[in-house]
């Protein structure tokens, strides 16, 4: 926490900087950002991890940041009782669904952009696009089940989160947002807009790697790249511990 | 201290997986279990996904069986011939077990198999060892040996291909032990356990091998289809940590000697008793699970 403080403090400081030596950069765009840290690794540590998403904006409006992760399909299955045991009896697909997704604004989403707005660029975690090529009547019903899951995981967000404003002409702006250990590996994107008079003034996006690093990336991709090679190493790594506990113990 | 699991991609407190470790390997030191069918269910109770405990599972018994398997043959306890004949077996078990795994893990059934192999398991093993060892107790109290016929014949008997197993005094069907390999290879793949519970009572009921080889000869046995299953498991379904495997090894190592020094100092019927009970609330943990309402009735899977 404190390292990440201490991140937030140097972006800070160093936009702070940006902005006193030329005063002339921010006003040339409506709407400039960064974030910190540049990329997310996972290393054996790794118990998640802050990120804080910075920027000036120049004249008026709102400002709203939405992070979504890569996408995967996703199976959601529900259980049933069957012969007095609970059993997984339905299951219904969903494709594209982002394995994350946040939103900050820096006023509550209604009130900035329009309801047609907002669902077209699917801003707000009830206009998310979940789509499902199987039939099941209680369809609606699997979607909210993933939606909940995925927010008790904190992998997507319950209330969009605040973007706070700060200064006069230009202003700065900042949102937080974490990714928990449990965050799939993959490309986010940060998505950037400002909103003036209700419409959408500028929008700008940029991918945030999020990937293992070191042991940890060495290991997965081993496994996967040479699966046969990675358990047979993984039995010799087992049977040379077995005979060393032998050796080891029988001395004592 | 929290450490990050690349396979399982979740993160545990590396204590918490010592200590697991050390408590099923002392449990499996003491009674002469293999402990992977405690292990199994705690490591998915601290999060670790079920696919990946089975497949890890399977090479930290590896390494446990390796450790045992040395001292008995140090005594000259191992039926080699036994355990190759067996091994046939549980080879084709356990190359089948995974392939079913993979097919289950598809239909979203594996959870379900899992849970019920175990109540199933664990409520037959509880009751027998509960019998078992209360019999053993009070027959102690008694002080009057029971005599047991050295040898019975069965229908056993009347099978094919027979062979000699001079070390065992037997001379029966090798059909047999296979068929015994078979089962045993499936529970391996599915479970992740070793097996040996149901190995050893096996080969004493049914094989009729004397005593003092039945435990080597089982583990000999259960190195190989564990192996099997480990190199299998990593080919198939991507799912044997190797860091995961690495700290259970550790903590198992040191538990299982700690606990094989403790067993010749401790009254054995009444631990066999408490460990019995122990497995068998275990076991109904495992049923009320499947029979209770759930608290979520939905979960969701990545398909990758």
């Amino acid at each position: 926490m404190r390292r990440f403080l201490h991140r937030c403090g140097m972006a800070l400081a160093a936009w702070a900087l940006v902005l006193v030596v030329l005063p002339g950069a921010a006003s040339a765009q409506e709407l400039l950002f960064d974030w910190s840290p540049h990329r997310i690794q996972i290393t054996s540590d790794f118990t998640g991890a802050p990120v804080i998403v910075f920027g000036v904006v120049d004249g008026p409006g709102d400002v709203i940041v939405v992070v979504r992760g890569p996408t995967d399909s996703i199976s959601v299955r529900r259980k049933r009782r069957f012969a007095g045991i609970w059993i997984n009896r339905d299951e219904v697909e969903f494709d594209d669904v982002p394995a994350y997704y946040a939103v900050a604004s820096s006023r509550p989403l209604n009130e900035i952009l329009s309801e047609e707005t907002l669902k077209q660029r699917q801003i707000g975690i009830e206009t998310l696009q979940l789509v499902s090529a199987d039939s099941d009547d209680d369809v609606d019903l699997f979607r909210q089940a993933l939606v909940e899951r995925r927010q008790a995981a904190g992998l997507y967000s319950r209330e969009p989160g605040s973007v706070k404003l700060v200064g006069s002409q230009p202003r700065l702006f900042r949102a937080n947002f974490f990714f928990p250990a449990s965050a799939a590996v993959g490309s986010y994107r940060i998505e950037t807009i400002l909103v003036r008079d209700g419409a959408i003034a500028k929008a700008q996006s940029i991918a945030l790697p999020l990937s293992q690093e070191g042991r940890v990336a060495d290991v997965t991709l081993w496994a996967h790249e040479q699966a046969p090679a990675y358990g047979l190493i993984a039995i010799i790594l087992s049977l040379l511990s077995g005979w060393a506990a032998h050796l080891l113990f029988r001395r004592l | 201290m929290q450490i990050y699991l690349p396979i399982a991609e979740v993160s545990v407190n590396i204590l918490l997986l010592l200590t697991m470790g050390a408590a099923v390997g002392f449990l499996s030191g003491l009674f002469g279990v293999g402990g992977g069918f405690l292990m199994t269910p705690l490591l998915i109770f601290a999060g670790v996904p079920p696919a990946v405990v089975v497949g890890t599972s399977a090479s930290q018994i590896v390494a446990s069986s390796v450790s045992g398997v040395l001292a008995h043959w140090s005594r000259g306890n191992v039926d080699f011939k036994m355990g190759l004949v067996l091994l046939v077996g549980g080879f084709l078990g356990s190359s089948f077990g995974v392939l079913l795994f993979t097919v289950l893990k598809q239909i979203g059934q594996i959870d379900l198999v899992i849970t019920l192999s175990y109540v199933v398991l664990l409520s037959i093993i509880g009751v027998l060892m509960l019998v078992e060892a209360t019999r053993a107790f009070l027959r102690r109290r008694s002080l009057t040996a029971p005599l047991r016929k050295l040898h019975q014949h069965t229908w056993v008997h009347g099978l094919p291909f027979k062979m000699r197993f001079r070390q065992s005094r037997l001379y029966i069907s090798a059909l047999l032990p296979m068929a015994i390999g078979f089962i045993v290879g499936i529970l391996v793949a599915i479970m992740g356990v070793g097996g040996g519970f149901v190995m050893v009572p096996a080969m004493i009921y049914l094989l009729g091998m004397p005593t003092r080889a039945v435990a080597g000869t089982s583990l000999f046995q259960i190195i190989f289809v564990t192996a099997n299953v480990t190199f299998l498991q990593a080919v198939q379904n991507h799912t044997v940590d190797i860091v995961l495997a690495l700290l259970l090894i550790v903590g198992g190592v040191i538990g299982a000697q700690v606990g094989g020094r403790m067993s010749n100092r401790v009254p054995a019927e009444q631990l066999r008793i408490l460990l019995a009970v122990l497995i068998l609330a275990l076991g109904a943990r495992l049923a009320f699970e499947l029979v209770a309402t759930p608290e979520d009735v939905y979960s969701i899977v990545v398909e990758k």
